[in-house]
């Protein structure tokens, strides 16, 4: 081999270094996605350590030093709206309720559950103040508001169930949480489904009363949501993945402290739902599990529950195998580096206490 | 004296065929029609299979297909056509009847049409979905705005195209009637009306075609029924594949309503076109 060839390969493998090197590069930007807006189109939202997280500005920070922007989109029209964003390679990680993310998996899309973000999810039925409505029962023939294709829709099509009716034995307003708030002030509705503390504000502004809430009923399971991660950004940036989860976990373990309960729903109040919903919304919840980060069992057959549900209503035509899907290696990692693999309690398949959190509640 | 004797005395312009003279055979006519689908469905599966877009977003033809059996197997497509036909049929009943009789009235009369004519013509300007919003409040989102939305779209076509209709009776048709010294009646029934009728059929084919767009639109936001309902809701459930199916339905359908129209059309003309061949 004369040295010109010589020279020229060795230069050759350099710049395919080089160009490798700069694909494995941090990206200039992490597109974060939420579904649904604060009040009025707020680009804030409460009821999650990621919304926490997000009035915080945690991610920002830990971004800053490498020159990584965290763009945030809040979705109005939420999980829908999330999927097609993701489909059109527009966003790389999001949180995302069960039934849409679940029908987003089902159409294709290559996505991870990397973190837990909330489980036994609460659902209320909000009518007008001087309704003749007293029950779920009553709902028969009435226009109910329920924003289809979200987790409200699977959640209210499980309460309907269980109290013997179904979606056709209501006249179905397809509208999202803040319209649904507005028809049901105008009474151009005469309930809705909604899930958080919306139905609590409703209720203070005297437009809605509460006929239903998901506290204590046993017979209908609460919804789930995580963190959703598309495939090639995960594939191509898994140290990025991780120093995400890492902070997250960091704002749920904050989040779960008693102590800063109040600062926490006060950083939630900045969506313009008031801080007193947000609290009344959280009584007589077990709120460091539903603030939990850890994909334990029962966060995994939450999902699995729901991807039965989905397709036994029909949302879905294809499965989804919830075990392919949930890759809790990231929360896993974050949990034993900052030693709060005891912080919270895990919870078998029954929903059942299997390790009890080292944390004494007060 | 007859029909075709009156017809014959004068020189028919609007012929409902002009250029008729000239046509190819059916099988060459029916294959020049499938030239721009075949092209359009080559583009479709190019553009899926060569991920110009992404499969979630635009399905292949093939799944698109496969969706259409589905939906066809479980009685669902069913359901939401005849929802959709229904919503419509009801409504262009009542619209193109409302819409005959004013127009016929504006016709008729200078007086009436002095009076209504103008504003006609004004909310003739605004866009059927234009009233969305105003008949929301007022009705609320119910199948009665439906059927209002419909309505007012076959109404006001039907209505302008009837009076214009019977306005553009050429005056030697009214001169030859009145030369037969025929009674207003007959005049109306022997000269007026059947000379009328193509642009009446203009109307009316135009107010079923508005009506059948808009009725889809308002779907979207009303009911769990009717392929503007199936739209929605496959997107809303992210399987792209229902929304292709159900834009094909509307647009066949569609054409189906309109091919109907344009035959009774020929039925109620085919006294003109047997004159024309005479």
């Amino acid at each position: 081999m004369n040295t010109w060839k010589l020279k020229f390969a060795t230069l050759a493998v350099a710049a395919a270094a080089a160009f490798g090197m700069a694909r494995a590069e941090n990206p200039k930007v992490i597109r974060f996605g939420y579904p649904g807006t604060g009040t009025g189109g707020r680009p804030y939202v409460g009821g999650s350590f990621v919304a926490y997280a997000r009035a915080a500005g945690l991610l920002e920070q830990e971004f800053k030093n490498d020159g990584i922007k965290v763009d945030w989109t809040f979705f109005k029209l939420a999980g829908p709206a999330i999927n097609e964003a993701f489909a059109n390679k527009l966003l790389d990680v999001t949180l995302l309720g069960d039934q849409a993310a679940i029908a987003g998996r089902a159409g294709g899309l290559n996505t991870k559950i990397v973190l837990a973000t909330g489980v036994r999810g609460v659902t209320y039925v909000v009518v007008p103040p001087d309704s003749p409505i007293q029950s779920i029962q009553d709902l028969k023939g009435k226009r109910v508001a329920l924003f289809r294709g979200t987790a409200i829709q699977l959640a209210a099509n499980r309460i309907l169930e269980a109290n013997g009716l179904s979606e056709k034995d209501i006249r179905v307003v397809n509208m999202d949480g803040l319209a649904a708030q507005a028809a049901l002030a105008s009474k151009d509705i005469d309930a809705l489904f909604t899930i958080g503390s919306g139905a609590l504000q409703n209720q203070d502004q005297g437009i809605g009363r509460i006929i239903y809430s998901g506290k204590g009923d046993d017979k209908v399971i609460g919804y789930a949501s995580g963190l959703l991660v598309d495939g090639d950004f995960e594939k191509a940036n898994p140290q990025i993945v991780q120093r995400i989860v890492n902070v997250l976990v960091k704002a749920a373990q904050w989040s779960s402290d008693d102590r800063n309960r109040d600062a926490l729903l006060q950083s939630w109040a900045k969506s313009g739902t008031s801080y007193s919903a947000f609290k009344r919304d959280l009584a007589g919840q077990d709120v460091r599990a539903i603030l939990s980060p850890v994909i334990d069992d029962y966060y995994r057959e939450t999902w699995k529950k729901a991807v039965a549900d989905v397709k036994r209503f029909k949302f879905i035509r294809k499965d989804v195998d919830v075990d392919q899907w949930i890759d809790s290696r990231y929360v896993d990692n974050a949990l034993k580096a900052q030693g709060l693999e005891n912080n919270w309690t895990r919870f078998g398949a029954d929903g059942k206490a299997v390790r009890v959190s080292a944390v004494q509640e007060p | 004296m007859s029909r075709s004797a009156l017809a014959s005395g004068s020189s028919i312009r609007f012929s409902p065929r002009p250029f008729a003279a000239g046509r190819a055979p059916a099988p060459v006519r029916i294959l020049a029609g499938l030239v721009l689908p075949s092209a359009l469905l080559l583009l479709w599966h190019n553009a899926s299979t060569r991920g110009w877009a992404p499969p979630q977003i635009l399905p292949a033809p093939a799944v698109a297909w496969s969706s259409f059996l589905d939906l066809l197997a479980s009685g669902d497509l069913r359901t939401h056509v005849q929802a959709s036909l229904i919503r419509v049929l009801i409504s262009f009943a009542l619209g193109s009847a409302a819409g005959l009789a004013l127009g016929l009235a504006m016709g008729l009369s200078r007086r009436l049409d002095d009076l209504f004519g103008a504003v006609f013509h004004g909310i003739n300007q605004v866009p059927t979905l234009g009233w969305l919003p105003v008949l929301i409040v007022v009705v609320g989102i119910n199948d009665r705005l439906t059927h209002i939305l419909i309505a007012q779209a076959v109404f006001v076509s039907v209505a302008i195209n009837t009076q214009r209709g019977i306005r553009q009776v050429p005056e030697r048709l009214v001169e030859v009637a009145r030369a037969y010294r025929l009674s207003r009646t007959q005049s109306l029934r022997k000269v007026v009306l059947p000379a009328a009728v193509p642009q009446i059929f203009t109307g009316i084919r135009f107010g079923l075609a508005n009506g059948w767009a808009s009725l889809v639109v308002v779907e979207l936001l009303v009911g769990s029924e009717g392929l503007g309902y199936l739209m929605s809701w496959g997107r809303q459930a992210f399987q792209l594949d229902l929304v292709l199916v159900a834009i094909v339905a509307v647009g066949i359908i569609g054409w189906i309503l309109d091919a109907g129209l344009a035959r009774l059309e020929g039925t109620f003309t085919a006294w003109r076109t047997g004159e024309a061949a005479a």
